[in-house]
């Protein structure tokens, strides 16, 4: 545990170091090996991959922290090799963000992927049949990633991400090209559980143990759609996507399909843990969309939201997951009188609420700003619509556990006391980032996104 | 001076926010009241410190956290901002004393939760008088809607949770399902959500987008309580009287008027609504408002309910006033946010220390009450002529300023709406003061010997009922408040 924990710290700390660095420097380039580009792998590091990195990182470190200081009724029984697992998944994703090289960017994929299917099946009989049913589907994804590389390879003989996109812009658009760019996109949707490739998500994270979906529902789903966003915005040359017009305009109608679809399954849940779980999904189609919309404003919205959606659902799973570790429920008619009983955990989770309804000064708001300004520039009502009712549909989903929390009589088995400093500091340090993070909103569009989107789109 | 002009607004508007975590600390009820006084007195200490500025002609501003270009969250303390401001802080004082008396008289659970959401409120209250523009405003909007949740559902009964649960479908989804959208159109048409320069949509729409953008405005910031969205104001009513009293009749649905105001003022400006001919949309609505939430008041037998009714009416002069879109009746609306205040205020006090002193809620049951709680009575029918707008109370002063200016600007139907909804005013609140003490012994369900309210509501009743007289005497900083928030 205590190497884990300082594994994480150190990971946590370099990540800083690097962010401040980059945003000061600028880009940094690590060559493995030290081979030069088109034959090498490079690790490269711009302000938005380090402020990933900053963010899966430190994410990683603060819901182990928690968990750890927190008795459940998942034993760790083999501690070592979850640990490992634990950071082995961390690694894989910090690779995804860092890398500079398609192919490698598949072997982090199955990193991140192997070990996640691993921890995901530590938390029981459905657990185990769960990530099974997560590692099919999620197979399926990445080999459907690396079938579009494939096809990249052919076109452009190279791996290397920059290298590809000189590649490319000087070529003619052609259709082997094209299809790798739509193959590599399907799977990837796969991966992030674009909606109607999503019920691996709830079942796989709904049945895990609170602290293995306390890692893996902000992580995942996020940095695979930074990746689309890398895709986007670095490899594909801008002619991609007005050359398949229809292609993203389906992409953005999939993700106003996605976003609808995880509101009203997202109603029917009797479970916290699940509702969060088609919340996520809803979610997964914000940033789907913005990233399809095709203009700048959109696109922030969606590293924006990549950013908040992070940090505001690790807030909820870190709560319900401290709720479910304490108490040994997660069904939502078992949360009567949750305020009186913790309430520290419970402000957390009112925060992270108030952000995915996007209340401001919450993150969520501003990112969720950006995405319906984008939608509305591109003229797209639909997914404007489609924003709004999913934050409509937050509301009533929140309050409908806030009711109950809130105004009822904690039943007579409860738990008492509030819980150790060692789990709650963690949930409040995360949780006071919701608001900080939408208040500087200005200086990370600023800093951050508008140098990564000059010259794209 | 010691503190910078510029941050003033920054002090006022922390203020309330200090007392939240004090409140919550205090290990004693005296202790935890006298940071609510301190944190009201502190707040209307900044605001008198701005005042002679405001006065002048000063705006002081403060710009807070630059989250989107052309919409940071900022202060900016304007002559309307100011007049409510000054309203709401005074009130929330006389409102402190009066809880003190109301909560303890009937043993009221977690009053520590009560205290605390009740700075929020205020905290929210403050920054939405003195946003800079349309998103701070926005931002405190729903802050308060959020903040006073737990208020209206306090007494956790069933009934106090379908009126909380009734409360935030109706404040939240329209503001989210009308407003936001409204503001992120405004934003991507004007570049800027500041206000203060030119009015934002000004030339940038047609006569129907505007209309859209003018219903969805007034709508979405459904605290204004324009029919059809004013549902929201009688179920709230489920809540303990204090906030019945200071929220709902001061500061949420001003908070929703004054959002209004600064549609018509700021977001297109009065100028360019009677170029595109859109003041009768605006008019149309509260006229339509007034007439059916006072003919609804007739038929309530709840007295708070019919108070609720009363207030989304007087509400509408308010929305009216500015819709006529001209200074002197707009001077007339903004001028009633406080006037309103005060009559209202006073009555709301009265029902609660009826309540307090002998259960009833019922008006049915208030026969001869008159004789059991004169001083009561008195400062009701005194809140009565200003709601009515009788001099010398300070509700005579805006329904002149409004009926003058419907007059000026030929309006001759609105000002035959106003002096009907004045009548049925009357009637609707005059047969409550008469049955109280003119009654046959058969009908008395009240005698003699005197039996006030305790101290602590008695007092502050009768404060705001004199304040409502008072103001008609010494009117002159607001009336200059609301001509200047007109102007501009």
């Amino acid at each position: 545990m205590p190497v884990a924990i300082s594994a994480l710290v150190f990971s946590a700390a370099c990540a800083a170091v690097l962010f401040m660095q980059v945003l000061s420097t600028g880009s940094q380039t690590y060559l493995l090996g030290g081979w030069a580009p088109p034959w090498g792998i490079s690790l490269v590091v711009d302000p938005l991959s380090a402020l990933m990195l900053l963010v899966v990182s430190v994410g990683a470190l603060l819901n182990l922290v928690a968990f750890s200081f927190t008795p459940s009724k998942w034993p760790l029984r083999k501690t070592p090799a979850f640990l490992g697992l634990y950071l082995l998944a961390t690694a894989g994703h910090l690779g995804i963000v860092a890398t500079g090289d398609v192919f490698n960017l598949f072997v982090f994929i199955e990193v991140a992927a192997l070990s996640s299917y691993a921890l995901l099946s530590l938390g029981g009989r459905r657990a185990t049949f769960a990530s099974l049913n997560y590692l099919l589907v999620g197979s399926v994804g990445a080999s459907l990633y690396l079938l579009g590389v494939g096809y990249l390879y052919i076109k452009s003989g190279s791996l290397n991400m920059l290298d590809i996109a000189r590649i490319l812009t000087t070529m003619p658009l052609s259709t082997t090209a094209l299809t790798g760019f739509a193959v590599l996109m399907l799977g990837l949707w796969i991966k992030m559980a674009v909606f109607p490739f999503h019920a691996w998500l709830p079942a796989a994270y709904a049945s895990a143990s609170p602290v293995t979906s306390g890692l893996l529902a902000p992580m995942t789903t996020k940095v695979m759609a930074y990746v689309i966003v890398r895709m986007l915005i670095t490899v594909f040359p801008q002619n991609f996507l007005s050359a398949m017009l229809g292609f993203s305009s389906m992409a953005v109608w999939l993700a106003c399909i996605a976003i609808i679809a995880g509101a009203l399954l997202a109603i029917a849940q009797q479970d916290l843990r699940r509702m969060l779980c088609f919340i996520l999904v809803a979610e997964v189609g914000y940033m789907l969309g913005g990233a399809f919309l095709g203009n700048d404003t959109a696109m922030t919205g969606t590293i924006l939201h990549i950013l908040a959606d992070a940090a505001m659902t690790l807030t909820l799973f870190m709560a319900v997951g401290i709720i479910v570790a304490r108490t040994g429920s997660s069904r939502i008619r078992d949360m009567d009188g949750m305020f009186t009983i913790m309430p520290v955990t419970m402000l957390a989770f009112t925060a992270g609420a108030l952000s995915m309804i996007g209340v401001p000064p919450f993150c969520g708001f501003f990112s969720k700003w950006y995405l319906i300004s984008g939608a509305l520039e591109a003229g797209h009502w639909v997914f404007a619509g489609s924003l709004i009712l999913s934050s409509l549909v937050n509301v009533l989903l929140f309050f409908r556990v806030f009711e109950r929390a809130f105004f009822r009589q904690p039943s007579t088995a409860a738990v008492q006391g509030t819980g150790n400093w060692q789990q709650l500091a963690p949930l409040c340090f995360i949780a006071l980032l919701l608001p900080a993070i939408g208040l500087a909103t200005g200086g990370i569009v600023q800093q951050i996104i508008q140098p990564a989107l000059q010259g794209v789109l | 001076m010691l503190i910078s002009e510029s941050t003033l607004p920054l002090l006022t508007l922390l203020a309330p926010l200090l007392a939240v975590p004090a409140i919550l600390m205090a290990r004693n009820p005296n202790i935890r009241e006298a940071f609510t006084f301190l944190a009201g007195f502190l707040l209307l200490g900044t605001l008198l410190l701005m005042l002679p500025g405001v006065l002048a002609g000063n705006t002081p501003e403060i710009v807070l956290f630059p989250v989107i270009p052309g919409a940071p969250i900022a202060l900016r303390m304007d002559p309307a901002g100011m007049l409510f401001a000054l309203v709401a802080s005074v009130l929330w004082i006389i409102t402190t004393a009066y809880a003190i008396g109301y909560m303890r008289t009937k043993q009221e659970q977690n009053q520590t939760r009560f205290y605390a959401f009740f700075a929020v409120s205020l905290f929210a209250t403050m920054g939405a008088a003195m946003s800079a523009n349309l998103l701070t405003l926005y931002l405190f909007y729903e802050l308060l809607s959020f903040s006073t949740y737990p208020l209206v559902g306090h007494h956790q009964s069933d009934e106090a949770k379908s009126g909380a649960r009734k409360y935030l479908t109706y404040l939240v989804s329209t503001s989210i399902g009308l407003a936001l959208p409204a503001l992120l159109v405004t934003a991507l048409l004007s570049g800027t959500l500041d206000f203060g320069g030119a009015p934002l949509l000004a030339g940038k729409v047609g006569p129907s987008a505007g209309a859209v953008l003018l219903v969805a405005f007034l709508l979405g910031f459904a605290k204004a309580a324009l029919m059809p969205v004013h549902g929201w104001l009688p179920a709230a009513m489920v809540a303990p009287t204090p906030v019945s009293a200071l929220l709902h009749a001061v500061a949420v649905v001003k908070v929703g008027a004054f959002c209004a105001v600064r549609v018509v003022t700021e977001v297109f400006g009065m100028e360019f609504l009677s170029s595109l001919g859109l003041g009768a949309i605006i008019t149309g609505l509260a006229a339509v408002t007034m007439l059916v939430s006072s003919f609804t008041a007739l038929t309530q037998d709840g007295l708070k309910r019919r108070l609720a009714f009363s207030t989304i009416g007087q509400l509408s002069y308010i929305v009216l006033g500015i819709g006529m879109l001209n200074t002197v009746a707009a001077a007339g609306g903004i001028l009633h946010i406080a006037m309103h205040a005060f009559g209202k205020i006073t009555l709301f006090f009265c029902a609660g220390a009826i309540y307090v002193a002998t259960g009833e809620k019922y008006i049915s049951r208030m026969g001869g009450i008159g004789h059991r709680m004169p001083l009561t009575m008195l400062a009701f029918l005194i809140g009565s002529l200003a709601i009515i707008g009788v001099p010398p109370t300070g509700g005579f002063l805006s329904k002149w300023l409004l009926l003058n200016g419907s007059l000026l600007g030929d309006h001759w139907l609105l000002a035959g709406v106003l002096v009907v909804s004045s009548l049925l005013n009357a009637a609707y609140f005059l047969p409550i003061v008469y049955k109280a003490w003119f009654c046959t012994p058969a009908e008395a369900q009240h005698t003699g010997p005197m039996r006030e309210a305790p101290t602590w509501c008695l007092v502050p009743l009768l404060g705001t009922a004199a304040l409502s007289v008072g103001v008609f005497f010494y009117q002159e900083t607001l009336t200059t408040l609301a001509t200047m928030a007109a102007r501009f």
